[in-house]
C-alpha cells in the first residue's frame, strides 16, 4: 500500500510503494505497454491505439485495491500514458500529429486530475532510457497526482511569488526575455522558446517555454500546441544528434498547482535533464548533490548551448539509430 | 476489459473511450477525432 511520510527536517513528503520493488524490470520476451489485442495479457488489451493512458499498476501514489475493489480512497493517483504502440519508437521519433495529440491528452489529464479534491499537484513526466532507471523501454510517460506541491514546483513558486508581488512580473516571462536575446537560446518559435537556463544543474539541460505569460498545459492554444509539439521534437531529436545515439532524458513539466487557489505567478515550462555530460561519461548525483543539495556542473550553459545549436543544424539522416529500446517488436 | 464506452467529457477534437481492466482499474484511450465522428 503507498503510504507517505513527512519528513519535518527538510519539510518535505517521502513516498513508501514497496510493492514497486518487484514491478516488471526490463523485460526481454514480453512488453507490458505493447497492445496485446482484446482479452490480451499486457497492460493495452487492445488490438492498437493511438495513446492510451492507464492507471499504474505499480503505483507510487494512489489507491489500495483487492482483487479489483478499491478499499482505501485514493489520495492521489499515478498513471501511465503509453505514446504509441510501436515499441522501439522515441518521442524523438514520433509523427508530429501524434505529439500533438499527446499534449491534447496532458492537458486533458491536468484538467481530469486537478479536478479531484485530493490532488493538489498534476506531475507530468517522462523518464527515458536504462542510465534514468526505466524499467519498461516502451516510449511513455507517467503523471503522478500529489496531495501537496512537490518541493521543486514549490521552491520555483516561492520565487516567482515573491517577484510578482515586489514588480507585479512574472519571474518566469523577465527571465525568458533575458534568454531570447542571449547566448543560450536553441530556438524560438511564434509561441515556443527552448533555451539552456543561466544555473543549468545539468549539461545539457533545456528548459522550453510558451512565450506567452500560460499557467498550465490546458491553457494552451492550438497554434502554441502546435508549436510545442515541434519544439519537444526538436529538443529531443538535438540530443541524439549531439550524443550520436538516442539520448536519455528525464523530462518534467511545471505548472500551475491544483489546490484550489490562484497561482497567477506560475508559468508552464518543460524541463529536460539528459544524464550525459558528454558522449561517453555520464554526470553522476553524488556527495555535494545528494548531501548538500548543490550541484557542480562540469560545463558551461553557454558552450553546450552552442553545441546543442551546432548539433540542430544536422541533418536528419545524420541522426542516430535507435538503441535505447530493443530492436524486435515485442508484441 | 470491459468497455465502459465513450466519455461525454472527450475534449475537443479528441475521441476518449474508458475502459476497465480486469483488475478494476481503468484505461483511456485517446485518439485524434475525424469527421463524423459522434464523441
Amino acid at each position: 500500500m503507498p503510504d507517505l511520510r513527512f519528513d519535518p527536517l527538510r519539510k518535505e513528503w517521502v513516498a513508501y510503494a514497496t510493492e514497486r520493488n518487484d514491478r516488471t524490470f526490463l523485460p526481454t520476451d514480453f512488453c507490458p505497454l505493447c497492445p496485446s489485442g482484446v482479452g490480451g495479457a499486457s497492460e493495452v488489451p487492445l488490438d492498437t491505439f493511438e495513446v492510451v493512458v492507464f492507471e499504474n499498476r505499480f503505483p507510487a501514489f494512489g489507491p489500495d485495491r483487492d482483487r479489483g475493489r478499491v478499499v482505501r480512497p485514493p489520495t492521489t493517483g499515478c498513471e501511465v500514458v503509453v505514446y504509441t504502440p510501436e515499441h522501439t519508437a522515441t518521442l524523438a521519433q514520433l509523427p508530429v500529429e501524434r505529439v500533438r495529440l499527446l499534449i491534447d491528452v496532458w492537458a486533458d489529464r491536468y484538467k481530469a486530475l486537478g479536478a479531484r479534491e485530493d490532488v493538489s499537484y498534476v506531475f507530468i513526466f517522462e523518464n527515458k532510457g536504462e542510465e534514468i532507471g526505466v524499467t519498461l523501454h516502451h516510449p511513455h510517460g507517467q503523471i503522478y497526482a500529489l496531495p501537496f506541491i512537490p518541493p521543486f514546483a514549490a521552491a520555483e513558486l516561492d520565487a516567482a511569488g515573491d517577484h510578482h508581488k515586489s514588480t507585479g512580473r512574472c519571474l518566469h516571462c523577465d527571465e525568458l526575455e533575458s534568454e531570447i536575446a542571449g547566448p543560450r537560446l536553441l530556438f524560438a518559435s511564434d509561441s515556443m522558446a527552448a533555451f539552456v537556463p543561466n544555473a543549468a544543474r545539468w549539461p545539457y539541460e533545456v528548459h522550453v517555454y510558451p512565450r506567452r505569460h500560460i499557467s498550465t498545459i490546458a491553457d494552451l492554444d492550438e497554434a502554441e500546441r502546435a508549436d510545442l509539439a515541434a519544439a519537444l521534437l526538436r529538443v529531443a531529436g538535438t540530443y541524439d544528434k549531439v550524443f550520436g545515439f538516442s539520448t536519455p532524458y528525464v523530462m518534467a513539466m511545471h505548472q500551475a498547482p491544483t489546490d484550489g487557489n490562484a497561482w497567477p505567478e506560475a508559468h508552464l515550462h518543460i524541463e529536460f535533464y539528459p544524464p550525459h555530460r558528454r558522449a561517453d561519461r555520464l554526470k553522476h548525483l553524488a556527495g555535494v548533490e545528494l548531501g548538500a543539495g548543490t550541484f557542480v556542473n562540469d560545463t558551461k550553459p553557454e558552450d553546450t548551448a552552442a553545441q546543442l545549436r551546432r548539433a540542430a543544424r544536422k541533418r536528419p539522416d545524420t541522426g542516430p539509430t535507435n538503441t535505447v529500446g530493443t530492436a524486435k517488436t515485442l508484441n | 476489459v470491459r468497455s465502459t464506452g465513450a466519455r461525454r467529457d472527450s475534449p475537443p477534437g479528441l475521441n476518449k473511450v474508458e475502459l476497465e481492466l480486469r483488475d478494476g482499474r481503468y484505461l483511456l484511450a485517446y485518439s485524434r477525432a475525424t469527421p463524423g465522428d459522434d464523441a
